[in-house]
Order: C-alpha cells, then structure tokens, then sequence
C-alpha cells in the first residue's frame, strides 16, 4: 500500500490549476458577468493566489520529482521486527530463569530479574512504538507534502475567511513540519537502532544446560559462557546456538585438572532442555581439606615419606594438624604457614597453578540476583613443599588457615542471562548522552512549527495583499491585451 | 436505473425538493403584483433553476462519491475497498468486531497461560512447567506489545469512522444532501445551508475513501495474531511428540482439547526458538507498522477534510449569495 508520490505530486498541481480555473471562471463569468458584480479585489486575489500556487509549485517539483526526496523515511517494520526479536529472546530468558528459580523456590529472585527484563522490554517498546509512529507520521506528512501549496494558495485566496485560516494553518504546517520531522526520524531512528544494536543477542536459541560437577567443592567453573559455582548438580542457561566447553574449574584459587563431557538430551518434558555436561575435576594429588561450614581455608598433603626410621609413624590428628614420630615427610601445602616442633624446611612452590577469580559480568546491583562469589585472589596464602623430620621425637605439624574460599550461584549468570542482566548497562551505553539530543529535537521541531504556523496565519491577510499585488498586476497587464485580442477576434 | 427508481429515497427527495423549488419560483412569478415585480421574479428563477438541477443531482454525486474516492485513491497508488456510504457502519463494525477479536484473543491466551502456570505451579512436580507457561504468558505479552497498541488504535479508528458513516448513511438515504442545496436558496438558512453542503461534498468522497483505505488495513494486518497462531500450529504439525500427547487428550471435552492443543503448539514452538522468534518478529512487525501508519494517515486526512470542509462552506455560502440572492430592480 505504498504511496505513489509523483502521482500526488502531479495530482496537487491538476487540482490546483483546475480549482484555480473554475474558481477564476466563476468569479469572472458568474460574478462579473452574469450577475454584474464588482468582482476587481477578488479577481485580483485569486490571480496572485494562482501565480503564488505555480512559483511555490515550480519550486518544489524539481524537489519532489523524486520523491522522498527530503529524506528517505527508514523502514518503520525493521525497527518494531529488531524490537520484537530483543523481547522475545528477553521473554526466553525469563522462560529458562524461571524454569531454574522456581524448583528451587527462589522465587524473590526470579520477581526481581523479572521486573529488570520487564523494564528493559517497556523502556524498548515504548521507544520502538515512538520511532515507528514518528517514522509512520513522517511517511503520511511525505505524502501530504506536495499538497501544501494548494492548501496555502487556497487559503490566500480567501484570505479573511475561517476556512482561509485553518488551510493556511494545514500547508504551512506540512511545509514546515515535513523536512523538520524527516530530519527527526533520522536522529530518532539513528539512536533506536543504535540502541537495539547494542542489545542485539548473539544468537536466537536459549537452553538449559544440565551441569554434574564431581571434584572438590565449591568450585568456580568457567565456560565459554559464563562462569558460575557448583556443588554438584544445577542448571545453568545457555545459547543454544554456540558450543559450551569448559575453560578452568578452580577451588580455593588452584586450578583443578579437569575432563568433562556434553551429553544430548534425552526426552525430556522441559522443552528447553539442551543436554548434560559431566565435569570432573581434580587436584593434581588427593588433598586433606581445611574447612568448617562458613567455607574452605587451605589444603595440604603429606606427598611422601622421605626417611623411616624404626617404629616410624604419621597419621593426620584433624584437619589442620599432622602426627610424625621416627619419619621425615615431605608435604605440599596451601596454606597461610606451617609450624612444627620439630625441623621444618619450607620451600615456596608452584606446583599447582593458581588463578585469580572474577565473577560474572554483571552490574553490582544484580549481583545479589546471581549469588556470591570468593575474593578475587587469595589473601596470605603460600603454596609450600615443607620437609618435615622426626627422628626419636614426637611431632606434630600444624598448618595455619589462609583466607575463607566460599560462594554459591543462585542464578547462573551464564549466556542469555549475562546478556541480559548487562541489558541496562548497554542501554545506557546505547542511549548514552544523545537521549538529550532526542528531546531537544523535538521540542525545537515542535517550537519551530508551531511558530512558523501561527506567524503564517497572523501575517496571512498581509500575505494575501502582496499576492493581490501580484494578481493586480497579472490582470491590469492581461486586460488590455484581451482587448486588443478580442477586437481581432471575429466573433 | 429506472425512471421509477428516481422516486424512491433518496433521489425521490431530491427531485422532489428540486421540483417544490420550481414550484415555487413559478408561484412568485404569477403571484408578482407589478412589472417589476415580475421580471425579479424571472430573475430569481434562473437562480431557483439552477439549485432546483443541483438540489436534483447532488443525491447521485452522493451515490457515486466511494466510486470517485476509490479511483482518487488509486491515483495514488493505493488500492482501497470500494464501500458504500449506508454500509460504512456495517463494514466498520465488522472490523472492529474482528480487530477486536484478536486483542481479546491475545490477552485471553496470555491469560490463560499465567492461570494454568500458576495451577499447575502448586505442586512441586509441575512447578518447572508451571513457571515455564506463566513465563510463556510474559513471552506473549511482550512480543505483542507493540500490535495490541495499534490494535487499539484501528479500533478506535473503526469506531470513529462507524459513526461518522452512520450520520452520513442517514443524510444520504434522507435526502439531506438534496435539502442542504435548498437551503442555500434562502438567505436565513443560507449558513447551515453551506456548511451541510460542504460536508457533504467533501465526505460523499472522503469517507468512503478513508473507510474503505482502514478495511482493506484490517483485512490485510489485522488479524496477525491469528496468522501466527496458525502459523506456529502448521510448524507443529509434524512433532510427532506433540501429536502423541495430544492424541492422550482425544476423548477429552473439546474446551480441553483446544486447550491443550494450544498449549502443546506453543511448547513445540518453544522447542525451535530461534524459527519463533524469527517467524514472530517479521510477521507481526510489518503487520503493526502498516496498521499504525495507516491510523496515523486516517487521522490526518480526515483532519484536513474538516478543514476542507471549513473552507469550502464559505465559498459555497458566498457562491451562493452571488447566484441566488434576489436583486431588487
């Protein structure tokens, strides 16, 4: 149902010169002739209406012969078709959110990234629905556009009449308001697009990932999208549309050696469902664990026994705390220090990696939403080879805690859902500082036309005179030449 | 049409005003005391002639106004329904009616998928799917956002124009158009006269236009919903998952089994979200800007048709002070 401009172009001329014509043959035939009247003023009026009509004409069809010419109006559906496409993946979201909150009743939770994704959807929709229209309003003022001059024409040829006015109100409108809206639609769309750019998903498919974790707990594992903590079994949300593979599972800051495999989903009666991953992870040895139940402080592991001697004996007393007797044994350690009564030699180590740990790319408000996470790097820990020897004496070796290793995921902040808890942060960056810009324009288009439509009616009548002017001399310069026309006219 | 034809509604009241003109320019004219008199008379009743054919043919320019309307329109390059002026109202109603229908539809799925997401939410076994169909409701809403509000505009559109079609429906078949010439004769009723007459010249073309331009956007883009219903259903046809578990439900009650067809198609179409999204996103965007640009045109062309309207009632009140007032000689 597109709008064939040229033809709108060309049908405002032929009705303006037709109404022209009629309205000047009533007057002069009519009026004049027929019913004798003085019809001078009036003739004088609609001639420089006419003439007024064909210069305003003449100016804007070489402009509109290739209509739109003022600016291209951008393409309403693709703005509403990229918001609907943002909403629907953001609804998606929501879909798998709740799919993983609700079992696990953190329902709180579930209600807060709900009304995060709600705004987000309404703040785009609503300034989707605003583009859309002004880009709708444009293409109906393109339209109306090449009939302006008729409308203002019209309106000084009759110039103190109440009809005169609101026409004249009409064409200057269109005249004034079409290229200032155009231009409008250019920032306006410019910025929606920029914005939907931004938030934009990287892909259209939304999963649920089942993860089963076997290996010291809690650990940070991190994936190609996203990084979350597990103690076994839990769902996180991915792209459906890109591979998850494991890239480092670390627990208490050492980087575990890891294995882990995808497994396809089975039938299942949760339709997002994309499969298992299997991880299982361990320390390089078998470790004895610092821990109470606000988290893990360490861990240490009596690697060999050097020497024996007779009757030699070691044996862990709890979890901090080693029992040697007749023995050198050497351990690895993670901890804040060692101490012994009997002879130590420590040497500072690397023989695990260790890792610094971030948590998911979210903005600080939302980190409740996704769970807490460990320090990013481990406070007073040593990594230690510490040799300890026991011979005729009792000893008992006492390793120090380092700092607390804790943290548990409440909403995996992995693909989708990292994308869309950053979804307010890129708005910001999408609107940045040009949503000032936005309103500024349209307070300036809307000043601008009003005024120009309101100093156009006031000056109308003075208007209307200069182009009575122009008719009276159009007609006192044709007059006399019909007169000399007609007397050689044989009938 | 023929010639019995002409004395029926509403061009019999036309002919008939016309011919109560003629009468009375006659009745003057033998009824005139002095010469003088006499030859005003004559005079007037050229003018009395003239409304008397204009007060006849106005009826017709009534009756082939949504033929000229249609043909403007095509001129410029849309293609409208041609409607009647008596049956704008009923095509109106019919859009609205099916406009209507689909806003309805979508909020009532939407919220019958929050209920049953909230039922079945209440035991522990269903809660995933439970959250599954109250986030689905989220889903529906927000991806339909952007249509129901031009929804809601054609709707108001639809009533709008409805209305203004029932007015003009009665002025057509009551001969108001004919009786708004007559009133031009006289100089007390002149004004009404002119302004009936400009309204009636404008919109005769203008409405049936604007109408026909707003049924052919409902036939076209406003049932979208239904589009995409269908839509997702022939996508679904083929899961041999979904048919097994609605073939479950085959000697349920039909309520239920349309419930459960359309939550069984709105869960395979879950399955293959990306061809959802895909699908949702063209299909209902292009349907709800071409809905929205079109309220937006309705809008401003029935705007300036008043204005015409304005304008023209003063030169056809001034037009015909200059052909109908009596000189007095």
């Amino acid at each position: 149902m597109a709008m064939n401009y040229t033809n709108i172009l060309w049908g405002s001329l032929v009705s303006g010169v037709s109404l022209f014509a009629v309205y000047i043959a009533y007057l002069v035939v009519v009026k004049g002739r027929l019913r004798g009247m003085n019809v001078t003023r009036e003739l004088y009026s609609a001639v420089g209406a006419f003439t007024a009509f064909i210069i305003m004409m003449s100016i804007i069809t070489p402009l509109l012969s290739h209509l739109p010419s003022l600016a291209k109006p951008p393409s309403g559906s693709w703005v509403l078709e990229q918001y609907d496409i943002i909403a629907a993946v953001l609804s998606a979201v929501k879909m798998v959110t709740a799919l993983i909150l609700f079992p696990i009743e953190e329902f709180t939770t579930y209600y807060s990234l709900s009304g995060v994704i709600n705004s987000i959807i309404g703040f785009l929709g609503g300034l989707a629905t605003l583009t859309a229209m002004v880009i709708a309003l444009y293409k109906a003022l393109l339209a109306l556009f090449p009939l302006a001059p008729l409308f203002i024409s019209l309106a000084l040829a009759r110039p103190n009449k109440p009809g005169g006015i609101v026409l004249m109100g009409v064409g200057l409108m269109t005249l004034v308001a079409t290229p200032l809206i155009g231009w409008l639609v250019s920032l306006l769309y410019n910025i929606t697009m920029g914005v939907m750019a931004v938030l934009s998903p990287p892909c259209l498919d939304i999963k649920l990932l089942g993860v089963v974790y076997f290996g010291p707990g809690p650990a940070l594992v991190t994936t190609s999208q996203g990084v979350f903590m597990t103690n076994g079994t839990r769902y996180i949300p991915i792209w459906g549309c890109e591979r998850v593979y494991v890239t480092q599972v670390a627990w208490d800051w050492l980087v575990l050696n890891y294995t882990y495999t995808p497994l396809p989903p089975g039938f299942s009666i949760i339709p997002l469902y994309g499969g298992t991953l299997v991880i299982y992870a361990q320390l390089p040895f078998p470790a004895m664990v610092i821990e109470n139940s606000t988290g893990v402080y360490g861990a240490w592991f009596p690697l060999r026994v050097l020497r024996y001697w007779a009757n030699g004996t070691g044996y862990p007393i709890n979890d901090t705390a080693f029992y040697i007797r007749n023995e050198s044994v050497l351990f690895w350690a993670w901890t804040s220090g060692v101490k012994a009564n009997c002879s130590l030699t420590v040497n500072e180590t690397s023989m695990v990696k260790t890792t610094l740990v971030s948590g998911p790319l979210v903005l600080p408000i939302y980190a409740p939403l996704t769970g807490t996470y460990p320090p990013s790097a481990p406070m007073g820990y040593r990594q230690m080879l510490i040799n300890a020897t026991a011979y005729n004496e009792s000893c008992i070796i006492v390793f120090k805690p380092g700092s607390r290793w804790s943290g548990y995921t409440v909403l995996p902040a992995t693909g989708p859902v990292e994308w869309a808890l950053a979804g307010p942060l890129n708005l910001i960056i999408g609107l940045n500082s040009q949503w000032g810009n936005v309103e500024t324009a349209f307070m300036t288009v809307g000043i601008i036309t009003v005024a120009v439509t309101l100093l156009g009616i006031l000056l109308l009548p003075y208007i209307a005179i200069g182009t009575a002017y122009l008719g009276a001399i159009i007609v006192e310069f044709i007059s006399p030449l019909w007169g000399v026309i007609s007397q050689l006219l044989p009938f | 049409m023929g010639v019995t034809s002409l004395l029926t509604l509403p061009y019999g009241i036309g002919i008939t005003i016309a011919g109560v003109e003629l009468a009375w320019g006659l009745v003057k004219y033998y009824l005139a005391p002095t010469p003088g008199q006499r030859r005003e008379a004559v005079e007037e009743f050229y003018g009395v002639v003239i409304g008397a054919v204009l007060t006849a043919v106005v009826a017709y320019y009534m009756s082939i106004g949504p033929s000229i309307g249609a043909k403007i329109a095509g001129a410029m390059g849309v293609s409208v329904t041609q409607v009647q002026l008596s049956d704008i109202p009923k095509v109106m109603y019919f859009d609205f009616n099916l406009v209507m229908g689909q806003y309805i539809a979508n909020q009532v799925l939407a919220f019958a998928f929050s209920a049953a997401g909230a039922i079945l939410g209440v035991t522990q076994v269903l809660k995933p799917v439970g959250a599954l169909l109250g986030s689905l409701s989220g889903f529906l809403s927000a991806i339909m956002a952007p249509y129901n509000r031009a929804l809601i505009a054609t709707m108001m559109n639809t009533i709008a124009l409805a209305a203004l079609g029932q007015v003009m429906g009665y002025m057509y078949n009551y001969g108001i158009g004919s009786l708004s010439i007559a009133l031009l004769l006289p100089s007390r009723t002149r004004r009404i006269g002119a302004w009936l007459a400009s309204f009636i010249i404008v919109f005769s073309i203008l409405l049936p236009l604007v109408a026909g331009y707003q049924d052919v956007l409902v036939s076209n883009y406003g049932n979208v919903f239904t589009m995409w219903v269908n839509t997702i259903e022939q996508h679904c046809s083929n899961n041999s998952i979904m048919q097994t578990i609605i073939s479950i439900f085959l000697n349920a009650p039909s309520w239920l089994k349309n419930a459960i067809n359309i939550l069984a198609d709105f869960v395979c179409g879950i399955t293959s979200l990306q061809w959802l999204v895909t699908n949702t996103a063209t299909l209902v965007s292009t349907g709800t800007f071409n809905l929205l640009e079109g309220d937006i045109i309705i809008d401003i062309i029935m705007g300036i048709g008043f204005a015409i309207t304005a304008w023209l009632a003063d030169l056809i009140e001034a037009g015909a002070r200059a052909l109908f007032e009596v000189r007095h000689l």
